[in-house]
């Protein structure tokens, strides 16, 4: 079994096999709390920690596990991971559970979990599964946080409004006023902005691929001598 | 060849039994460690929300200790009386166990005192009218029939919309605070969108609606038990046939 390099493992998960933007796993925890920065923050932060920690049990025990159940262990796994993820919080960061505990159960939903516990811990040692774990989920998080700004931006005219509720008292004055209020658009923080939102940020990702493929493409033909079609024209 | 699937699908069924004994095991681990502190947690937070909605009050107890069970907890959409029926105005001292479980199903309320005499009572309050699920409201009344404050116990409002309600995303559900049911008169207890004086959020007119129409039906309750709730008297009086 050949170990990936990190580089190219910290490359699929932020960017080439992101998870919202390519895989377009985990929408429903995505869409939903993506309307705000902070919220977006918070369901980051969660869905993260949960990635990492299952990826490495599910890592940890692949070589018990018989090919027939893998499934229902792996959700056992998240399952259990989930929960006492949640009951740790409640019991000794129960300002932060305050805020976050609802976004908590919502990662049982997210398939981004499970499909990176069978399509890469169950085959990967546990180091390499902690690390795709966690640049799965930073990928996963930049673009909720992306979008979460860009609804919060469009919806609130504001950025990073109520960030005390995560960061504490410290935060209370992160937020900032960026559009007046009558400029903003109601439509981006209802569910239909949320989609919107994912899909011109998949056309924006597209978009620079393309353009990137494209001058790689002159870049070679240039080099290799022949004449770019374009410049004839 | 047929026995060795039969093992292979009993040693299957082993490891699968084994690794959920282990998910429970460490699940149930964890609740029993934390179980404690949790609740300790809920504790705080519940006597910070009781010392937040009586706030104005001056008392000299500890409200969160002097608990009794609330009567007819329909009205607030508490569910039936855990107490069964005979105890739809609960007399005399409570067993502990009858306490426990009306604490359980959340039909007690919160008295504050000053020098024995009731100065305000906190009264929770469920609404099933809320944008997602049930809403859970804690009310502060005094003895004048005047809210005292009013806090959000629990909620699952859309986040950035219907959570506004929320003490810690708005300073809205303190405008409650100060109001009885003739300021503003009860025709115009709803939101502005109703023809109301209440303020609702834009893109949220549910939520608010919710809160304001738990409260009213609050104070109308509290207007009803008035003097259960704060006379001493009425209810030793009732209490006496009880203690025989």
């Amino acid at each position: 079994m050949s170990e990936p390099r990190l580089s190219e493992l910290a490359l699929d998960g932020l960017w080439k096999n992101n998870p919202a933007l390519v895989q377009v796993l985990g929408l429903c925890p995505l869409l939903a709390i993506s309307n705000t920065t902070v919220n977006a923050i918070g369901l980051a932060v969660a869905t993260l920690v949960t990635l990492v920690v299952s990826n490495g049990v599910v890592s940890m025990i692949r070589d018990w596990v018989r090919p027939e159940v893998r499934l229902p262990v792996y959700v056992m796994v998240i399952a259990s991971v989930v929960t006492i993820i949640e009951l740790i919080m409640n019991a000794y960061f129960h300002s932060l559970y305050n805020t976050l505990g609802i976004f908590i159960p919502l990662i049982v939903t997210n398939c981004i979990i499970i499909a990176r516990a069978e399509g890469f811990a169950s085959r990967h040692a546990v180091g390499f599964s902690v690390f795709d774990g966690f640049v799965m989920g930073a990928g996963f998080g930049l673009v909720l946080i992306t979008l979460g700004g860009m609804r919060e931006l469009i919806g609130f005219g504001t950025l990073l409004g109520g960030a005390e509720q995560l960061f504490g008292p410290v935060a209370a004055d992160w937020g900032v006023r960026i559009l007046p209020e009558q400029m903003t658009f109601m439509l981006a923080l209802m569910p239909p902005g949320a989609f919107i939102g994912l899909g011109l940020l998949i056309a924006f990702k597209q978009a620079i691929d393309q353009r990137a493929s494209r001058r790689a493409r002159a870049a070679q033909t240039a080099r290799s001598g022949e004449p770019v079609v374009d410049a004839v024209g | 060849m047929r026995d060795l699937e039969l093992r292979r699908v009993v040693i299957t069924a082993i490891i699968l039994a084994v690794f959920f004994g282990l998910g429970v095991g460490f699940v149930a681990y964890t609740q029993q460690k934390t179980a404690d502190q949790i609740e300790l947690n809920r504790q705080a937070v519940l006597l910070g929300q009781i010392m937040a909605v009586l706030g104005r009050e001056t008392h000299d107890n500890n409200p969160a200790e002097d608990a009794f069970v609330l009567p007819d907890p329909q009205a607030l959409n508490l569910g039936e009386p855990v107490l069964g029926p005979d105890a739809q105005i609960p007399q005399g001292p409570l067993s502990a166990e009858a306490r426990e479980r009306a604490m359980a199903a959340g039909q007690i309320g919160f008295r504050a005192r000053e020098a024995g005499r009731v100065t305000a009572v906190a009264i929770p309050v469920v609404t099933h009218r809320g944008y997602s699920g049930d809403i859970r409201l804690l009310v502060g009344v005094d003895a004048d029939l005047t809210l005292t404050g009013v806090r959000v116990i629990e909620q699952r409002e859309t986040p950035g919309l219907g959570d506004k309600i929320e003490i810690e995303k708005t300073d809205w559900i303190r405008g409650f605070t100060g109001r009885r049911l003739g300021d503003p008169p009860i025709e115009d207890w709803a939101v502005k969108k109703d023809g109301g004086v209440f303020d609702q959020f834009t893109g949220a007119t549910i939520s608010p609606r919710a809160v304001v129409e738990a409260v009213e039906d609050t104070l109308l309750y509290v207007r009803e038990h008035r003097r259960w709730l704060f006379d001493q008297s009425a209810r030793d009086q009732r209490e006496e046939p009880d203690d025989e």
